[in-house]
C-alpha cells in the first residue's frame, strides 16, 4: 500500500469524524448520534482487508481516541473487534445483498456503541440513542459505500 | 470487489491487542495513565476554536461594514440627487428671477442621467456634445446642479443628445446688463463670446459682470444666468466679451431638463 492510499483511508476517517462532529453539535439532540467513522472504517474493512491491516486498524483507533478525547482504547478496542469479524468473514459476507450487509453492520455498530457507552461512559447512554444510531447506520450505509468505493476507484485504484 | 482478500491471518495478534488494549483502557479509565493526552487534545481544540472564531469574527466584521458601507453609499448618492435637484430648481430662484417669464418652469425639471461624455473631446476639440438617458422633446434647455448646460438637439433612440454651451455649433443671445450681444461657442470648455458694435452697448461693461439668457433665440428663457463677463477686448469699432460659464457639464452624472418653457 502507497502512502497516498494510506493517507486517503486516515483522511476518509478523519473527514467521517469531522462530519459526525458537526451533525452532532449543528442537530444537538441527546438521541442524535451517527457513527460515520465506524461505516467509513467498515467500508474499508470490507472493501480491503489485506491492506487494512492490524497496524493501521490500531494507528486510526488511537488517532480516534486521541481526537475524542476518549480513555485511549476506547475505540481502539472496537476497531480490533471488527477488523476481526471482517477478516474471518470476508469471503462469506459478499455472499449478502446490500441490504443484509447494512444490518450486520447496523448491528455491529449497534455492538460498538453500546461497549462505548455502557462500559466506558454509562452516564452517556440512552436506547433512543442506540435505536437512532441502528436506523441511521443503515440509512447512511449505502451512500458512505458509494463514496469510499469511489473514492478507491479514483485514487486508491490498487487496493483491490 | 476484492480478488485477493486471505482467508488465513493470525487471529493471534488480534487477540493479543485486544487484550492488551483492554488492560490500557482498564488501567486509563481508573486512573487517568493518559489524562495528559486529554489536556492536549482540549487545548488543541480551544486553541482550533479560537482562531476559526477570531477568522469568522474578522470576515463577518468585514462583511458587516462593507454591507454598512454600501448601504451608506448608496444612501449618500440619493442624497446627492436630492440636493442636486434642489440645486437645479433653486438655479432659477439665484437667476434673475423677475425675468423669468414662464412661472410653469418652476416646477420640478425631468431629471436625467448622462450616458456618454467624451471629456477628452470637450478639452481638446470644438464640438461639446453628450448623450442623456432620456428623449425628451427637442430644443429644451438643459442645467445640471451648477447652472445651464446646453439643450437638446437630437433624440437617438432613447438617448437624447445634448449640445453644449460652449460647442463652436451653439448660439445664445444673451443680455450682458442692457446690451444684447450674440454669443457662440468657441470650443473652449466653459466659455464662450459674443462680438459687438462698440455703439451697440448701452453702458459700461465690466469684468465679472453677469451674463443672463436674454431669451430671443426662442429656445431659453429670459433671464436664466449664463455666466460672468471674463475678458473684454477692444477691435476697432468693435468689442469681443469672453463670458465663462456659470455650469460645469462635468461635475455631477444629473442632467435637468426643462420641458416646458
Amino acid at each position: 500500500m502507497s502512502f497516498k492510499e494510506l493517507l486517503i483511508i486516515n483522511l476518509s476517517l478523519f473527514g467521517a469524524y469531522l462530519i459526525d462532529s458537526s451533525i452532532i453539535s449543528f442537530v444537538n439532540q441527546s438521541f442524535v448520534e451517527i457513527s460515520t467513522v465506524y461505516l467509513v472504517f467498515f467500508y474499508w474493512s470490507y472493501a480491503a482487508p489485506q491492506q487494512f491491516t492490524l497496524a493501521l486498524v490500531i494507528l486510526s483507533g488511537i488517532l480516534l481516541d486521541f481526537l475524542t478525547a476518549s480513555f485511549i482504547g476506547t475505540h481502539t478496542l472496537i476497531f480490533i473487534f471488527f477488523s476481526l469479524v471482517f477478516r474471518s468473514y470476508a469471503y462469506r459476507l459478499r455472499l449478502f445483498s446490500h441490504l443484509q450487509i447494512a444490518l450486520i453492520i447496523a448491528l455491529l455498530s449497534s455492538i460498538g456503541f453500546t461497549f462505548k457507552y455502557l462500559f466506558i461512559y454509562p452516564e452517556g447512554y440512552l436506547y433512543s440513542k442506540l435505536i437512532f444510531n441502528f436506523f441511521s447506520t443503515i440509512i447512511f450505509w449505502p451512500l458512505i459505500f458509494g463514496i469510499c468505493r469511489y473514492l478507491r476507484r479514483h485514487y486508491a485504484y490498487t487496493i483491490k | 470487489m476484492a480478488s485477493g482478500t486471505p482467508l488465513k491471518f493470525s487471529k493471534f495478534s488480534y487477540i493479543f491487542f485486544i487484550v492488551f488494549f483492554s488492560v490500557i483502557l482498564f488501567f486509563d479509565s481508573k486512573n487517568n495513565v493518559f489524562s495528559s493526552l486529554r489536556v492536549i487534545q482540549a487545548s488543541i481544540v480551544i486553541t482550533s476554536d479560537l482562531l476559526v472564531n477570531q477568522t469568522k469574527n474578522f470576515f463577518s466584521s468585514v462583511y458587516v461594514s462593507q454591507t454598512e458601507k454600501q448601504k451608506l453609499k448608496k444612501e449618500a448618492r440619493e442624497l446627492k440627487n436630492k440636493y442636486e435637484a434642489l440645486l437645479a430648481k433653486n438655479f432659477f430662484l439665484e437667476s434673475n428671477a423677475p425675468n423669468i417669464e414662464s412661472q410653469s418652469m418652476r416646477s420640478n425639471p425631468t431629471s436625467a442621467k448622462i450616458v456618454n461624455f467624451n471629456a477628452y473631446k470637450y478639452i481638446c476639440c470644438g464640438v461639446h456634445e453628450m448623450l442623456i438617458s432620456k428623449g425628451a422633446p427637442l430644443f429644451r434647455p438643459v442645467l445640471n446642479a451648477s447652472g445651464l448646460i446646453g439643450q437638446l438637439v437630437e433624440r437617438q433612440g432613447n438617448l437624447g443628445k445634448i449640445l453644449l454651451l460652449s460647442s463652436s455649433k451653439h448660439f445664445l443671445p444673451v443680455l450682458i446688463g442692457s446690451s444684447y450681444c450674440n454669443a457662440s461657442g468657441k470650443g473652449i470648455p466653459m466659455t464662450i463670446s459674443c462680438r459687438t458694435d462698440v455703439s451697440e452697448i448701452n453702458e459700461t461693461i465690466f469684468r465679472g459682470q453677469l451674463v443672463y439668457t436674454s431669451g430671443l433665440g426662442g429656445i431659453f428663457p429670459k433671464g436664466l444666468k449664463v455666466g460672468d463677463v471674463k475678458e473684454i477686448t477692444l477691435l476697432g469699432d468693435a468689442a469681443e466679451i469672453v463670458i465663462e460659464l456659470a455650469a460645469d457639464p462635468r461635475i455631477s452624472p444629473n442632467v435637468y431638463i426643462i420641458e416646458e418653457a
